[in-house]
């Protein structure tokens, strides 16, 4: 655990000193939301669970859940996941 | 543009069944098999849209995660031209539609002629006919060039010509070649318009009637279309007309006259009466029987004096039924008096100019002017009034052809 830690913050001391983004360097998701209409998560790692009223997404170490009614995956690709509906709440675990 | 390459490729849509349809789903989309419009229907089944490309990859991931899969809707491009190649007898009959529409319009249907004035257009069709240029003619094979440059050799008439195709319809415009007119030979006098005293007479073709000094009346002969017939006499250079023998010509010559034209005015020293102020009011009103009704505008504008525009609009009478009932629609324009008081002089003046405009009223443009008087009329009754004659003196072409 330990080492891991280590590597962990040498990786975040890179993305500062080189000004990359982190998302890239630490494998972080990125999350896009528009209004309450459609959230847009790239570089994640697959479904967990979905349904009209919530949608988990694995991403690296965490899970994203979307809250909302009338969910619906708008697309999914390997990279990119596009979820449309009324977006009541956005929580990591 | 997505929906668009979407639809040209084609997709489906699809209901999945199955425990682990996440499972699914991760796999398609590792795999580089994008879904559209992912929707839960309920716990065992969900419903989702896929390329059609996409579907047979999508057999070998769905019995690796025991998961079922059925066709629900086809749409796109691909699916229209399979369907297409079902119905054969339909493609093929559009096919043979569009294929005789584009060969019904490769022909020439109709040929027109614009731009002729006294050609026969019947001509230039047959012309155009020699050339190729007919009705039931193929379109393809015809250059314009050649239909007009036979036009233009066959028709000498023609000045220039142009061929050109408006879809099935051929028109040839053509403009005519002017050619002058003939010269006139019919046999005339050339008798005098109007009255005058003859100042000049030049004789080109005929025998003058008058000479220099001659009062001329209208329909007076200036020229007679008649010469005598000239016989060569005994002697060289000698002719002697025989008594009694003439020959008619087309008389031609000028004989120029002096021309006096009168002009008479009068102008008061003191004139008077009414012009439009400028306003206007507007009443309508409704008349039931006698009795009127005004809808809009004031009855009475309270102007002194007026003139008015009525404008009456009744229904239709229809058989013996009449409805007593009209709209009036009255237009009142005011009047104010006006009144000029001039000078003698003044009044003098513009009697004078309007006495002239009325002399060369009458004068013809290539009359040359020769002399101008004016003569005031001794003020008699009603004495505010100026009165003025002018005469202009002119020297003009008399001579109108009268034909025998």
């Amino acid at each position: 655990m330990a080492w891991r830690d280590l590597r962990h913050r040498v990786r975040q001391r890179m993305a500062d000193l080189l000004e990359l983004p982190r998302e890239v360097v630490l494998d972080l998701p990125k999350i896009v939301v528009v209004g309450e209409v459609q959230v847009l998560i790239e570089n994640h790692r697959g479904i967990v669970a979905y349904g009209p009223d919530q949608v988990r997404v694995s991403v690296g170490e965490r899970e994203v859940t979307v809250h909302g009614r009338e969910l619906v995956l708008r697309h999914v690709r390997s990279e990119e996941l596009l979820v449309e509906g009324r977006i009541t709440g956005l929580s990591f675990r | 543009m997505f929906r668009l390459t979407s639809y040209l490729r084609g997709f489906v849509s699809l209901v999945l069944e199955g425990e682990a349809l996440e499972k699914f789903f991760n796999m398609a989309a590792s795999r580089g098999i994008p879904l559209w419009n992912l929707r839960r229907l309920n716990r065992r089944r969900a419903a989702v849209q896929v390329p059609l490309q996409a579907v047979w990859p999508l057999r070998h991931i769905a019995r690796r995660t025991r998961t079922r899969f059925r066709i629900q809707k086809r749409v796109g491009l691909p699916f229209l031209l399979l369907g297409l190649c079902r119905r054969r007898m339909l493609a093929g009959g559009a096919f043979v539609f569009v294929i005789v529409v584009y060969l019904l319009s490769s022909f020439v249907w109709s040929v027109e002629v614009v731009g002729h004035q006294s050609l026969d257009p019947q001509e230039i069709l047959g012309v155009a006919r020699e050339a190729g240029l007919r009705p039931g003619a193929w379109r393809w094979r015809l250059r314009a060039a050649e239909v007009e440059g036979r036009i233009a050799d066959r028709v000498p008439a023609v000045a220039w010509v142009g061929v050109h195709f408006k879809g099935t319809r051929a028109i040839i415009e053509v403009a005519e070649r002017k050619f002058p007119a003939p010269a006139d030979v019919r046999p005339c006098h050339i008798v005098a318009a109007k009255c005058g005293l003859v100042k000049e007479v030049l004789v080109l073709r005929g025998t003058p009637r008058v000479a220099e000094g001659d009062v001329v009346e209208p329909g007076q002969v200036l020229i007679a279309g008649e010469v005598p017939v000239a016989v060569p006499g005994p002697g060289v250079g000698q002719e002697q007309p025989p008594p009694g023998e003439l020959r008619r010509v087309h008389a031609a010559g000028l004989v120029r006259a002096r021309i006096w034209y009168r002009g008479y005015a009068e102008v008061p020293l003191v004139e008077e009466g009414e012009r439009p102020s400028g306003r206007s009011a507007l009443v309508m009103g409704l008349r039931v029987r006698d009795r009127e009704f005004v809808l809009a505008g004031k009855r009475n504008p309270g102007y002194l004096r007026y003139h008015e525009e009525k404008l009456v609009k009744r229904l239709p009478a229809w058989r013996n039924l009449d409805v007593p009932v009209e709209l009036h629609i009255v237009r009142r324009y005011e009047l104010v008096p006006w009144r000029i008081q001039r000078s003698p002089a003044e009044a003098r003046e513009m009697a004078v100019q309007r006495a002239l405009e009325a002399a060369l009223s009458g004068v013809p443009a290539q009359a040359r002017i020769l002399d101008q008087q004016v003569n005031e009329v001794p003020a008699g009754h009603p004495p505010g009034l100026v009165r003025v004659w002018a005469q202009v003196e002119t020297l003009e072409d008399i001579g109108t052809e009268q034909y025998f």
